[in-house]
């Protein structure tokens, strides 16, 4: 992943931008977190609460110190009630798709519906992965979108969005920056 | 009749001030700094390690870095964190000095903190290799103060004493 190239996806004047991980447990979120910085993925664990990676570029690379901050908030029922806390100044949202489970595509959707029905989360651009592409009975990203429950989530007027597999995730990263700079 | 409602009113105010001191004392003993590490960002290998965070108030911990993390161009610096209470408004501090004199300030707020939850903080440093004192100079003087603070009160405070080997 390159992280020098996701700042560089910014526009000059821009200061600090914060991007918001979501999607229900297992998915894959804390994955793409660590990815970001090459972390060993071997070892990762069910989050209990929320991890944050903090890019910060130097004076010297870009404009003036950029920050880009990434929040990964765990995605067990139990902890989805505490995910409103964290809706607030969030300039990106990313939602994770276990494209393997058929099982929970529903509860899946469910969840990104009333994420969207969010006043915070209004006009905030919308990168959905449709992670785990990897895997044999994983569904492709035109099977996900035709599913009825998720389609749905994709109609939604103004809101950007963009729909990605999980082999583009450097792709899909930078179209997330590049358009909150964009928007600002 | 005014009296007695100033009265009311201030032995109210009292009260909170109460429930707020040992609210601020649940969530201090409820936290913990569980691990440090540093890493190279650009290719994800651990430079430095540490799970045993365990400090006591004022203590200074002396912490060994291999002298090639000064050459990183893209350095991680990961601190994971309990709470057993919810925190409405966690903030970090962070102070860097080189001989008492401070060189860095670092600011973060983290806002809610999930009760019983483990947290991580990973900042990642585009470093400018250029510039950078010699390791024979930053070794044994530089310090990293970090402060976790609720409502302007410090919930957990640590130091350590960075050695460059
Ligand atoms: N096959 C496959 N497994 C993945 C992929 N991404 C994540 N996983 C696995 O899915 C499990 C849950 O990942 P994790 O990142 O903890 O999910 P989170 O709960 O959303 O944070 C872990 O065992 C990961 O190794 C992927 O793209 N393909
Ligand atoms: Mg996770």
């Amino acid at each position: 992943m390159g992280l020098l190239r996701l700042l560089r996806s910014l526009k000059k004047n821009e200061k600090e931008a914060r991007i918001l991980v979501l999607g229900l447990d297992n998915a894959g979120k804390t994955t793409i977190l660590k990815a970001l910085s090459e972390e060993d993925i071997s070892t990762i664990m069910p989050t209990q609460g929320f991890n944050i990676k903090a890019l910060v570029s130097s004076p010297r690379h870009t404009q003036e110190g950029f920050k880009l901050n990434v929040w990964d908030i765990g995605g067990q029922k139990a902890i989805r009630p505490y995910w409103k806390n964290y809706y607030e100044n969030t300039d990106g949202l990313v939602y994770v798709v276990d494209s393997s489970d058929d099982k929970r595509l529903a509860e899946c959707s469910e969840e990104l519906q009333s994420l969207l029905q969010e006043e915070n989360l209004q006009k905030v651009p919308l990168l959905v992965f449709a992670n785990k592409q990897d895997l044999q009975f994983a569904l492709d990203a035109e099977e996900n979108m035709d599913n009825p429950s998720m389609l749905s989530c994709y109609q939604r007027g103004q809101q950007l969005y963009y729909f990605i597999f999980s082999l583009g995730l450097q792709e899909g990263m930078e179209w997330l920056v590049k358009t909150i700079s964009e928007k600002k | 009749m005014a009296h007695l409602q100033d009265k009311a009113d201030h032995s109210s105010s009292a009260t909170s001030m109460q429930d707020q001191h040992n609210q601020l004392k649940k969530i201090a003993e409820g936290f913990k700094i569980v691990s440090l590490k540093m890493k190279n960002a650009a290719n994800g290998q651990v430079l430095y390690e540490s799970s045993e965070w365990d400090l006591s108030e004022n203590e200074v911990k002396d912490v060994r870095f291999p002298k090639e993390m000064l050459q990183c161009t893209e350095l991680s610096r990961e601190l994971v964190f309990e709470s057993r209470e919810a925190i409405t408004d966690l903030q970090l501090l962070q102070k860097i000095s080189l001989n008492n004199q401070e060189i860095e300030h670092l600011y973060f707020k983290f806002g809610f903190v999930i009760p019983n939850s483990q947290n991580s903080w990973d900042q990642i440093i585009q470093a400018d290799s250029e510039g950078i004192l010699p390791a024979e100079v930053l070794s044994g003087n530089l310090m990293v103060e970090t402060l976790f603070i609720s409502q302007d009160q410090v919930i957990n405070r640590s130091f350590y004493r960075v050695f460059y080997v």
